[in-house]
């Protein structure tokens, strides 16, 4: 654990020394709820009875959205990026030389970007509250816990990312796959009802479905827990499924990296 | 640079173990060679592999100073990783005071410390002082103890009063003696040096020289082995060293050992009168071949170059014979061999299919 926070105090003091980009992920983070609070508004009358049931109103459900949105692209994509740095700053093979365990090690490395999300959500949210969006704020514990099944789901999709960023050098654009489609399958700035039949069947085989789904219910709507736990369920297999596969294939790859000497090489 | 002796670097405590600090045996590591696409599809069961080490047992013993000599791609660096770790081998064992290398590499890590000297394994956006303690901690250095050692270590490299600034402000000596600073934190028992003076001005790389031996292999008790292309690395650090070529050991032995097994016997003499008679006669005799004359110096000095196959003693008698028949001698030496020809003379002669010399 303490290996894990020291790498994560590693990040943040490295991200601090860029405070320009720093400010600036802030700050158009905050401004990007403009166009979102307008665009919401403008489409609102023609979603309305789209997403009943996942919202009272298009701004509330693009704001769920885009913070489950950010939650997921920092678990798919923090862990591929910090592997590929440390190869290239060559930091990564001495990090694996040190007794600390590999799960510790991956955590820390990934920690302070979903850190870095998780804050860029209680910004989204904030600068949405200036915007008019009513949320039950007293029930976001239990979104978080649904959101950190999102995360956990994603990160194993990040570690098989990881792995072939270990074993290839390259990850044949997994992340991408996967935050995409998951972000136009699974429901974050559209209800999945709308897209044709055919295509909507894919959205049921997409975490993101079950926890953004599960979120909005309990956050917007004020569902009582029970009444998503049906999402909630299948999300935690999604999620058993995923981290099983994300830690075979890690495993696998830094079987194949020590055996082929590849750990540090770029 | 000033290198600081530490106020408490303790020797190890197992430093009597009758374990010897490394024991490799039969180790070997071989890689693919990767191969076009073409090749793939057309032969997808055919691999061609690159025997980065072959079958290397050695033992190197605690407090010893142990260099491994060889051109590029000789297996130096795979061997290095695999004691620390990093790569596993393909036959063969290794153990680091007793403990395998593959079977208990955890505990082989609180033990062996591997430096390379490649700077980029820094986090150039901090300071000294976050590299150092980042690394502290991952070695399960904690609390008060953490802060002390990390003091500690910046003052044996001399770093302390540098340790706030941010290591791409640094000199590549400081950086590599921040690697060095940062390799000490966890006392180990096995250093590994890949080429830690490469980027090292003379001065400071004799400095650094002096440090290692003063203050790492000595008071410390920490056995050090060093991959190295430097002659004063070899001959004068190291209590052994061992020539790779093509991952398989050619030789093991005191450096200075090697040199006089290897070297030929050739001697340099500097006279006034390279073209006199008794040089001719000395080598009709058969006490000097191979004679070889230089060009005249601006004083009119001229350099000989001759082997001597009966060793010093006949030495002695062919600078009789030339004081004898008057030729003005300001210098007879043995040529001693570089460090360059040295391990291409073990080469030369210990591959496989090399005639013995």
């Amino acid at each position: 654990m303490r290996s894990a926070l020291a790498l994560i105090r590693v990040s943040l003091l490295t991200a601090a020394s860029y405070r320009l980009a720093w400010i600036m992920s802030i700050a158009g983070l905050a401004l990007q709820i403009v166009p979102t609070y307008y665009i919401g508004r403008t489409l609102d009358p023609f979603l309305a009875p789209a997403i009943k049931g996942e919202g009272s109103d298009y701004f509330g459900f693009l704001v769920m959205g885009t913070v489950a949105y950010l939650l997921l692209a920092a678990a798919v994509d923090s862990l591929p990026r910090a592997l590929e740095r440390g190869i290239n700053t060559g930091t990564l093979e001495l990090i694996f030389s040190t007794p600390s365990s590999v799960p510790s090690l991956l955590v820390g490395l990934t920690g302070y970007e979903l850190l870095w999300a998780t804050a860029r959500c209680i910004v989204v949210l904030g600068a949405a509250a200036v915007f008019g969006f009513h949320a039950h704020w007293l029930r976001f514990g239990e979104a978080a816990v649904i959101l950190a099944m999102v995360v956990a789901t994603y990160f194993g999709a990040g570690m098989i990312a990881g792995a072939m960023i270990i074993a290839y050098r390259r990850t044949a654009s997994i992340q991408t796959v996967v935050i995409v489609g998951s972000a136009m399958l699974g429901g974050v700035t559209y209800p999945t009802k709308l897209v044709p039949t055919w295509i909507g069947r894919f959205s049921d085989l997409i975490p993101m479905t079950y926890g953004i789904r599960a979120v909005r219910r309990i956050t917007i709507d004020d569902w009582p827990l029970r009444a998503v736990l049906p999402d909630v369920g299948t999300l935690s297999l999604f999620c058993i499924a995923f981290l099983a596969a994300g830690s075979l294939a890690m495993t696998h790859a830094l079987r194949r990296a020590r055996a082929e000497g590849t750990l540090s090489q770029y | 640079m000033t290198l600081a002796a530490p106020a408490n670097l303790r020797p190890v405590s197992s430093m009597s173990s009758p374990e010897p600090a490394l024991r490799l045996h039969d180790l070997s590591k071989r890689f693919k060679v990767r191969r076009s696409l073409r090749e793939t599809l057309l032969h997808p069961k055919d691999a061609t592999f690159v025997h980065a080490v072959q079958h290397v047992s050695c033992e190197v013993q605690t407090g010893e100073f142990f260099g491994l000599l060889g051109p590029n791609g000789a297996g130096k660096t795979t061997l290095f990783k695999m004691l620390a770790t990093l790569t596993s081998p393909d036959e063969g064992w290794a153990t680091v005071h007793g403990v395998d290398v593959m079977k208990d590499p955890r505990t082989v890590r609180r033990m062996i410390a591997p430096v390379a000297a490649d700077e980029r394994g820094l986090h150039w956006r901090l300071s000294a002082l976050e590299n150092l303690r980042l690394f502290a901690t991952l070695y399960s250095l904690r609390g008060s103890e953490l802060e002390a050692r990390v003091d500690e270590v910046l003052g044996v490299v001399g770093l302390r009063g540098a340790e706030r600034r941010t290591v791409g402000t640094y000199s590549s000596g400081m950086r590599q003696r921040l690697l060095i600073a940062r390799a000490l934190l966890i006392r180990p028992r096995v250093l590994l040096l890949d080429e830690p003076t490469r980027s090292l001005d003379p001065v400071s790389a004799r400095d650094f020289r002096q440090f290692l031996r003063a203050e790492v292999a000595g008071p410390a008790g920490c056995t050090v082995v060093l991959a190295t292309h430097s002659p004063e690395e070899a001959l004068e650090l190291c209590d052994r060293v061992a020539v790779l070529n093509k991952g398989r050991l050619l030789a093991v032995g005191p450096a200075r050992a090697l040199e006089r097994q290897y070297s030929d016997e050739r001697y340099h003499v500097r006279t006034r009168n390279a073209g006199h008679q008794v040089f001719r006669e000395l080598e009709a005799r058969g006490m000097i071949e191979r004679v070889t004359i230089g060009d005249v110096d601006v004083d009119g000095w001229t350099s000989v170059e001759c082997h001597v196959p009966g060793g010093a003693d006949e030495a002695a008698q062919v600078l009789a014979a030339l004081a004898g028949a008057g030729v003005s001698v300001a210098g007879f030496d043995r040529l001693e061999l570089s460090l360059a020809d040295l391990i291409e003379r073990i080469v030369r002669t210990r591959e496989p299919g090399a005639s013995d010399a």
